[in-house]
């Protein structure tokens, strides 16, 4: 502790005063903030931590001004601005303050100070400075790192929360999306399914209705138990070019449903994920109806056709017909029953009738037999086709 | 006085060997018998003599045995005229009636139902006394 010493005095109760003096001073040095006896902005003391503090050693303070432990006059205008009309009004005042070692260092001090005496007289205080540089610093990088992580925390929070809001989106488009497969798969005016390991997986209601089972009878059951046994092996060929992409056409075949009736189906098919696994989605589509007038079509043609040549052949084999039963009948008429050549007239008459009764069928030939109407070739029934009655022994033209 | 009245028949077929065979049916029971190959020709005799009764063939050339039927009719009700045809459906027969025909037969007709036919339109054409009221 350093101190202008004009003023030592040599008296016993100077004694005493010096003795507690020392312990002071002893007080002091022991602090580790710098601490400075002011009178009017002039050091006249600092303690031992000064040194500490500011790099000054104290006995280079003592008798300078304390604009050296400021970085600008305008801040060593400042400070005093600052605490004079403070202690004015109380004791002591503390505040944080920029201030500037002796190595050029720029540090930031908590200032303490506390006026001597009662009044303010010649500006006489007391000033501590504490270095909280170190402490600002961790402060301020403590702030800092509290913003980077509110920033952090924020740019999480909103990465956080656009993706929750994606999922969400995601979540609705996926019902969305399941509902309207749901509702496309069940409603669908086509039959629907799905096959994996050659079994029924799925198969909706229009689908149900063309095979006349229920779900429950159809699902894990052999695809293959709806498909007519004949046309089983062309399904399985269809069905594999069409998976393997070498034709793309619908295919068509037959299947039995419950009741036993045979109903046509065009179908095409495709491969699919179902449940992680490969499967098969169908379509299918009732054609019978088609293939019905398809086939009443095909059947009228053949029915035209059929009459055009019946058409000919009564005209062009009844006129010679007419000649031949003309004159046997005319000759059997002028005939004797005794006459060995009547009996012969009598067989020539009977077998023109014959004839005359095949063409007349001919002639009557309305309509093919309904049961007929697919896929098999027949000779026409003349005799369930027409009205005459048989006279005949041949069945079948 | 009986004056045995000639009961003459007009036949019309395309084919000759029809006409020649029908011609020997009808004369061998003691029928007058006309024959034409063509409407047009059956026209021409009808102008020049009355025949109350007639068998056609449908297949006519030029004119059908339908249309000449028509075309008689037009002026004579009475006359009993019947078609034959080699071939014909119901719908034949449907236009034979409204036609004016008065029966139809579907070659080959047995002799003895086309004999039939002529006795039936006499006794018709008797039973009516045609002859009454016009020259017969």
């Amino acid at each position: 502790m350093k101190i202008v010493e004009s003023e030592k005095s040599e008296s016993k109760d100077k004694d005493n005063q010096g003795a507690l003096q020392d312990l002071l001073f002893a007080v002091l040095d022991a602090m580790p903030h710098a601490v400075l006896g002011l009178k009017d902005r002039l050091i006249i003391s600092a303690n031992h931590a000064v040194e500490t503090v500011f790099g000054w050693k104290p006995e280079e303070l003592v008798g300078q001004s304390t604009r050296v432990l400021y970085r600008t006059d305008e801040e060593f205008e400042e400070i005093a601005k600052r605490f004079y009309p403070a202690l004015e009004q109380r004791r002591t005042f503390f505040d944080e303050f920029p201030c500037r070692h002796k190595d050029g260092r720029d540090i930031v001090c908590m200032v303490g100070a506390s006026r001597v005496g009662e009044l303010l007289k010649e500006r006489m205080i007391v000033a501590t400075y504490e270095d909280i540089t170190a402490r600002k610093r961790a402060e301020e990088e403590l702030r800092e790192y509290r913003g980077y992580l509110e920033k952090l925390v924020d740019v999480r929070t909103n990465d956080l929360k656009k993706a929750n809001e994606l999922l969400k989106h995601e979540i609705i488009e996926r019902e969305q999306a399941e509902e309207l497969y749901k509702t496309l798969a069940e409603k669908s005016i086509t039959a629907v399914f799905i096959i994996q390991d050659r079994k029924f997986r799925f198969i909706n209601t229009t689908a149900i209705s063309y095979a006349g089972y229920t779900p429950e009878e159809l699902i894990g059951k052999d695809s293959m138990i709806l498909v007519h046994p004949e046309d089983r092996e062309a399904v399985k060929k269809k069905a594999s070019e069409m998976l393997r992409g070498k034709d793309t056409t619908p295919y068509e075949y037959r299947i039995v449903n419950k009741q036993g009736q045979v109903r046509w189906i065009m179908q095409t098919i495709t491969s699919i994920q179902y449940e992680g696994k490969r499967a098969i989605l169908g379509n299918a589509m009732d054609i019978s109806d088609r293939k019905r007038a398809e086939e009443e079509q095909h059947r009228r043609e053949k029915l035209q056709s059929v009459l055009e040549i019946a058409g000919t052949v009564c005209h062009e084999m009844n006129q010679p017909m007419q000649i031949i039963a003309g004159y046997s009948e005319l000759l059997l008429m002028k005939t004797s029953e005794n006459d060995p050549i009547y009996k012969k007239l009598s067989a020539i008459t009977e077998q023109i009738r014959r004839m005359s009764t095949i063409t007349r069928k001919l002639m009557m030939i309305k309509d093919y037999k309904t049961q007929d109407y697919i896929g098999f070739s027949r000779i026409i029934d003349i005799h369930d086709d027409s009205d005459i009655d048989s006279e005949g022994s041949e069945k079948k033209l | 006085m009986v004056i045995a009245r000639e009961k003459k028949i007009l036949v019309v077929d395309d084919e000759t060997s029809i006409l020649t065979m029908l011609k020997e049916i009808f004369s061998s029971e003691g029928y007058t018998v006309r024959t034409a190959e063509s409407a047009e020709e059956a026209l021409n005799i009808l102008d020049g003599e009355s025949i109350k009764v007639m068998f056609f063939d449908l297949r006519l050339p030029t004119m059908s045995g339908i249309d000449l039927c028509w075309k008689i009719r037009e002026k004579d009700q009475i006359s009993i005229i019947y078609a034959f045809t080699g071939y014909s459906t119901y719908y034949g027969l449907l236009e034979c009636r409204a036609a004016g025909f008065d029966d139809f037969f579907v070659k080959p007709v047995e002799t003895k139902l086309l004999l039939q036919a002529a006795h039936d339109a006499f006794e018709k054409l008797e039973r009516w006394k045609v002859r009454y009221y016009e020259l017969v």
